[in-house]
């Protein structure tokens, strides 16, 4: 038996395994994650059972909010990240139709029976459109963060420097795993 | 044929819904309409067993779920049961917003609450089933 | 590379006191005994095949937790993800230790809660030897 020090993307842990064990767990984590990361679509970071998705081709904040440009304007929504830590959404709050809003500031709240979450605003702009099916249905936000689970359409009024403060989507699948890291250090420490 | 309903909780284990599943559907079963009706393990369906596969087709079925994936309807639909209601957790919370039950090995206080709430929700929906003689 | 885990699949059947006994120990095991090493398998998100359930049960080892010799937890194991690292049953244990009634189904009384811890020692037994003789 070793002590050894294993690590999930970029968490240290310590635990006592046999050589075996290693080696198998290993192969088995390495099929594990390639047959998850088969689909081109999305990177994907796996804790234990969980897996944690990025959409390709999307931009995104710090805040864990994606951004898609479509016809000048911008859909947005929240991360898989986001939704994840959450967990099950049984509120989503959002901006009246028209509203102007502002670059960094709240946009909308998401609520959960841990806690009631503001969303950031990524970009400056009017509401163009909000998902009224949320209304009835928030678990969209948790079942399809990328799609049914958007969160409005907003018209930019300074989109190329307010894209200065966005990044793309391998940037923040990068923010995502540090942010995973340091969430399961914080886990470690309480229990 | 028995006009017995039978109520099928999903039991999650991750989360506090699927405990208070569970506690709604025993209080049902136990206590509200302990005549009317019974329960039975929703994993004899998933494997396959011939008796819980019939019994589910031959008696009228709620289905009382945690969370939105439905995990207890679904299994009750791939059965082909006689699925005559459905409930969630997650639907009563939203009508009870001060309520956050945090809790998923035991109740906590909050917990019991919604519990109550549902377990009186499928009460209803048993007697309403029964009056109209919604028979299997 | 990760650490390694198992997953376990508790029955939590609901038509009886082991059943809940299951379900208890499982949880037991999870928040105290292994908090580090253990990942819970919820049989109905397994059994419908969402989230990350089947995929991990099929790289990973696996504990079946089952109330009685139906062995539905194991089962549904073998049926959607492969065979299973060990099987505990609580109705053999509860046979082996001369207990005849556990108690209500709906909520363990004391009697119940221990045996509930019992069994959750087991069961953590159980993943040591598993983490010693490598899966």
């Amino acid at each position: 038996m070793q002590v050894v020090t294993k690590s999930i993307g970029q968490t240290l842990r310590a635990t006592t395994v046999s050589t075996a064990l290693q080696s198998r767990s290993r192969h088995e984590y390495r099929d594990y994650t390639m047959m998850i990361n088969m689909n081109n679509d999305f990177y994907r970071e796996v804790v234990d059972k969980f897996i944690f998705t990025v959409k390709k081709g999307l931009l995104y904040t710090e805040n864990d909010v994606w951004i898609e440009m479509r016809n000048n304007k911008a859909k947005i929504g929240v991360t898989d990240f986001f939704q994840r830590r959450l967990g099950d959404v049984i509120f989503v709050e959002l901006p009246p139709v028209g509203d102007a809003v502002k670059q960094n500031e709240p946009f909308g709240a998401v609520e959960s029976i841990k806690a009631v979450v503001d969303v950031v605003t990524p970009l400056n702009g009017t509401v163009e459109e909000i998902n009224e099916k949320l209304t009835d249905n928030p678990e969209h936000l948790n079942s399809e963060p990328y799609g049914e689970g958007w969160l409005a359409l907003i018209s930019p009024s300074n989109l190329e420097e307010d894209k200065q403060h966005l990044m793309t989507a391998e940037k923040y699948f990068e923010l995502m795993k540090s942010k995973l890291q340091d969430e399961l250090k914080k886990n470690k420490k309480e229990a | 044929m028995s006009d017995t309903i039978l109520i099928f909780p999903c039991s999650g284990i991750g989360k506090s819904f699927g405990t208070i599943s569970r506690d709604a559907t025993y209080s049902v079963v136990e206590e509200l309409r302990k005549d009317e009706t019974d329960t039975d393990c929703l994993s004899l369906l998933v494997v396959g067993d011939e008796d819980a596969g019939c019994s589910v087709k031959s008696h009228r079925c709620i289905s009382v779920d945690g969370c939105p994936n439905g995990c207890a309807k679904k299994t009750l639909e791939d059965s082909d049961a006689k699925l005559v209601a459905s409930f969630r957790v997650v639907d009563i919370l939203r009508k009870n917003r001060k309520l956050k039950p945090t809790d998923v090995t035991f109740l906590d206080e909050d917990g019991r609450k919604l519990s109550k709430l549902l377990a009186e929700k499928i009460a209803l929906k048993v007697d309403e089933l029964n009056r109209k003689g919604v028979v299997s | 590379m990760s650490t390694p885990k198992i997953g376990i699949v508790s029955c939590s059947g609901e038509c009886c006191d082991v059943g809940t006994i299951s379900r208890v120990a499982t949880r037991f095991v999870l928040e105290k005994l292994r908090p580090d090493n253990t990942v819970t398998i919820c049989l109905p998100l397994f059994s419908i095949g969402e989230g990350g359930e089947r995929m991990f049960a099929k790289y990973f080892p696996t504990i079946a937790v089952d109330g009685c010799e139906k062995k539905c937890a194991k089962k549904a194991i073998e049926k959607y993800s492969g065979k299973t690292a060990c099987s505990i049953v609580v109705s053999d244990l509860l046979k082996k230790w001369g207990v005849k009634n556990c108690g209500p189904r709906r909520e363990l009384n004391e009697e119940g809660l221990e045996l509930a811890s019992k069994v959750a020692k087991e069961i953590a037994s159980a993943m040591d030897d598993i983490f010693t003789r490598g899966g």
